[in-house]
């Protein structure tokens, strides 16, 4: 264990674990792959097998190094590392693929060591990405210089709702690439409706639309549904958006989008936890959509390299917004 | 042209597959059960089909559409590969599959197909667009075309999409062009090579012309020559009453590795669009230098397994393999050498090579680079860089260079850096019928194969299919075992230019 957090130790470390690793086998058994670094900040204590598997998940089509900064709340100063690698056998593979992990514990008050000590251990020449698991982090101030790491953010802004987009919306604003999975949940509803409006004849019916409800089970419309307002209101100029509470059909806010329009009703709904229906006058038609796994959810944010125009552009509408009739 | 669909994201979605009905002419079939319906389930798994979608299966046998959903759900259930069933997705796709009985010789299938499709628009508003597809008898393909005379137009698009072979011969192909073009246009046609919609052949492109590194050493100053091998562990499997009369020339060379061998070689297009692409392909297929007859020998070897013991269990020759005639003069087995006439390639030979019965099962792509020039190290010279770009099975792409060995003294020993294409990106890959099923719904014929490339490949093998049909002299077949990399002709013909097969 090491009380102090040097790069230079650990990365030595890190090399003896490899060392390690290939002995006993032959040359090409295993493969030390890396395509990013991504630092993961979280505060809950009970995560550790969680988000080791989530993160043995993403591993498959995102190998990187990942630096875990477990952030406690302890009486006294904390700040220890440690470091793994974790290896799987490749689809019908005989060679195994596996990636780094360093482990980094420390009280609130060392954050600012972990920081700097972050700085040596990020991978060179490769995209780092920063994932703040806990949102609430990216209010604390102690919290702060971490975000000078990675130019791109992941978050999940369920937990805090509504009230932490500004905050995104700012460091999108200050040059940050602002991933949230609340957006990602979106997904596929977004699809589903666009694959129903490949229809050339629902094509046509678009400025007929005149009314769109977006159902919700639950207190208030969630985060995704702002996101799908705000990602439908300039596509529907002509549309006024209504929230309507409804029973839940399936887990989570979202429960349906209606399109009303003078000639044709449209409605994308949930049947159940893993099925969406597609309803038009003339047709009826189900798709697959079960929840997602975070580690799916974090997997298509990776896959997107550069900007996410749609995004950037939602998460601006969502902050000043149309006037919600609810 | 402005995007009429303002909710796609291109970034997120898949590409779009707009509203269509899939008409599968053989649908009892086996490309029908193993390929097509599993593929096209897969893509309703992943949502990637449109809303209003159907499947109209026809052949011979008569069958109710309640029969028909039956029989494809039990081949999906079978050929499913690396996905799971679902039975909520499996009801609803099964609610737009249709069947329509018929000799496709017979004008009344047609009526009551065109019948049947008006319905089917109507229930499952597909809005008009047909997508035919051929997985009949190639010598019906005619018949079938002359059958669709009437619904080759209409309201919304039409494609046919038309599987390998492409003629037997030359003379055939162009045959089967005219009797295809009395009623589609070329844009309407889509013949299909599964293997250009595979993944790693697609790799190709990715790997050549968006890495600019590797793009200043393919050419002949730096390329010795290049090997492409496909090679099969299995016999013909069933399908000797077929192969027996096509060849592993005709079956592979002449179209998936000629396809492969274009890949590997072609100019960068100036954009990644179908007709930019295919122009490229097309150009380099028509490089290729026809063989005179006097030359075939030297550059072309065909050969037949003949029986053996594998792994202590016998396996018969080819002539011994069920349907086939005793006296087959079949090449199992063919490699030949291509030259390629343009200022890139000039003097490189392409070894190309494809066989039944061989020790494993492998595809893939061997460049090899130009020796150094001059040795520096006393022991060991280091050996020439390979390149491989591997198709399947394990999908990738390794570099072999030269490394000094730990310790004293400058001793240099061949090391590889490997990519695995299923490694890297975790996910399933789509199989090669999912990827070209959604280009031909799509209406991106890129991936397919044009009349001029499918002439052009005739062209480059038609004076050895000529050669081989005259052949006299005693039966020189079998002359390989089973379970061998070929026939000796075959590496004395890459040592008669000083090179040797690799062992994949």
């Amino acid at each position: 264990m090491i009380t102090a957090v040097q790069p230079e130790k650990l990365l030595k470390e890190l090399e003896h674990v490899w060392a390690e690793l290939g002995k006993g086998h032959p040359a090409d058994a295993l493969l030390r792959a890396c395509s990013m670094t991504m630092l993961v900040a979280t505060t809950d204590p009970k995560d550790e097998v969680d988000l080791k598997n989530t993160l043995a998940d993403l591993m498959r089509a995102h190998p990187g190094r990942m630096i875990i900064v477990r952030i406690v709340d302890e009486p006294e100063p904390v700040l220890s590392a440690n470091v793994t690698a974790q290896c799987l056998l490749a689809f019908g593979g005989r060679q195994q693929l596996c990636c780094e992990s360093i482990e980094i514990r420390t009280t609130r008050d060392r954050l600012a060591d972990v920081y700097s000590a972050s700085l040596g251990l990020t991978v060179a020449d490769l995209p780092v990405l920063l994932w703040v698991k806990d949102i609430r982090l990216l209010q604390e101030s102690s919290f702060q210089p971490m975000l000078q790491l990675a130019r791109t953010i992941l978050v999940d802004s369920v937990p805090l709702g509504p009230s932490i987009l500004p905050a995104l919306n700012e460091r999108r604003r200050a040059g940050w690439r602002v991933k949230d999975l609340a957006w990602t949940r979106c997904t596929a509803w977004r699809e589903t409706l666009a694959q129903a409006f490949e229809s050339t004849c629902l094509q046509g019916r678009i400025p007929e639309i005149t009314k769109v409800e977006i159902a919700y089970a639950g207190a208030n419309p969630s985060v995704s549904g702002l996101y799908l307002r705000s990602w439908l209101a300039p596509r529907l100029p002509q549309a006024v958006f209504e929230f309507v509470p409804c029973p839940p059909r399936r887990n989570g806010n979202l429960q349906a989008l209606r399109f009303h329009s003078t000639t044709q009703e449209l409605e994308l709904r949930a049947v159940d936890d893993a099925t969406l229906e597609i309803v038009t006058s003339s047709l009826t038609t189900r798709v697959l959509a079960p929840a997602r796994a975070e580690a799916d959810l974090v997997e298509e944010e990776l896959s997107i390299l550069g900007d996410d125009p749609v995004y950037e552009a939602t998460l601006a509408a969502t902050i000043a917004p149309a006037p919600i009739a609810k | 042209m402005a995007d009429a669909n303002p909710f796609q994201d291109p970034q997120r979605f898949e590409r779009r597959v707009p509203p269509c009905a899939v008409v599968i002419f053989g649908a009892n079939g086996d490309l029908t059960k193993r390929k097509l319906v599993p593929s096209l389930y897969r893509l309703a798994i992943e949502r990637r089909l449109p809303q209003g979608f159907a499947i109209v299966g026809t052949s011979r046998t008569p069958m109710t559409d309640e029969a028909f959903r039956e029989k494809m759900e039990a081949s999906v259930r079978e050929h499913l590969e690396n996905s799971h069933f679902d039975e909520a997705v499996w009801l609803e796709f099964a609610r737009g599959l249709y069947y329509v009985a018929g000799d496709l010789g017979d004008a009344g299938l047609y009526t009551e197909l065109t019948n049947r499709l008006a319905t089917v628009a109507e229930e499952r508003q597909t809005g008009g667009n047909i997508l035919f597809y051929l997985s009949t008898q190639p010598s019906q393909y005619a018949t079938v075309a002359r059958g669709l005379a009437g619904l080759a137009k209409g309201n919304g698009w039409r494609r046919l999409v038309v599987e390998k072979p492409f003629g037997h011969d030359d003379q055939s192909a162009r045959e089967l062009e005219v009797a295809l073009h009395e009623y589609f246009t070329e844009d309407q046609l889509y013949r299909i090579d599964h293997y250009l919609g595979k993944e790693t052949v697609q790799n190709i492109l990715a790997f050549r012309f968006g890495n600019p590194i590797f793009e200043p050493l393919w050419n002949r100053q730096y390329i010795d020559h290049v090997q492409i091998t496909a090679a099969e562990s299995i016999g013909v499997e069933g399908r000797g009453a077929y192969y027996q009369e096509a060849g592993a020339l005709r079956d592979m060379i002449q179209n998936h590795l000629l396809q492969v061998l274009s890949t590997v070689a072609m100019e960068p297009s100036a954009v990644f669009e179908p007709t930019a692409v295919r122009d490229e392909r097309a150009k380099l297929l028509r490089s290729i230098r026809p063989l005179k007859p006097e030359d075939v020998a030297a550059h072309a070897v065909a050969g037949q397994y003949g029986p053996a013991a594998i792994g202590g269990k016998d396996v018969p020759g080819f002539r011994g393999e069920p349907g086939v005639n005793p006296q087959a003069m079949t090449d199992t087995y063919a490699a030949v050498t291509f030259l390629v006439d343009n200022w890139r390639w000039a003097g490189v030979p392409f070894y190309v090579r494809s066989g039944k019965r061989m020790p494993k099962r492998v595809t893939d792509i061997a460049i090899r680079f130009r020796p150094v020039p001059h040795s520096l190290f006393a022991n060991e010279s280091a050996r020439p860089n390979l390149l491989i770009l591997r198709i399947q099975p394990e999908e990738g792409i390794s570099l072999r260079f030269s490394s000094k060995q730990p310790g004293s003294g400058m001793n240099l020993r061949p090391v590889s850096m490997d990519f695995n294409y299923g490694t890297s990106f975790g996910m399933r890959t789509p199989t090669a019928y999912e990827t070209l099923l959604v280009d031909a719904m799509a209406g991106d014929p890129t991936l397919y194969t044009r009349q001029d490339m499918v002439e052009a490949s005739w062209a480059a093998v038609q004076p050895i299919v000529d050669a081989w049909g005259n052949r006299t002299g005693p039966d020189p077949f079998p002359n390989y075992a089973a379970g061998t990399w070929g026939p000796a002709a075959s590496d004395e013909m890459l040592a008669a230019r000083g090179h040797v097969w690799r062992v994949p």
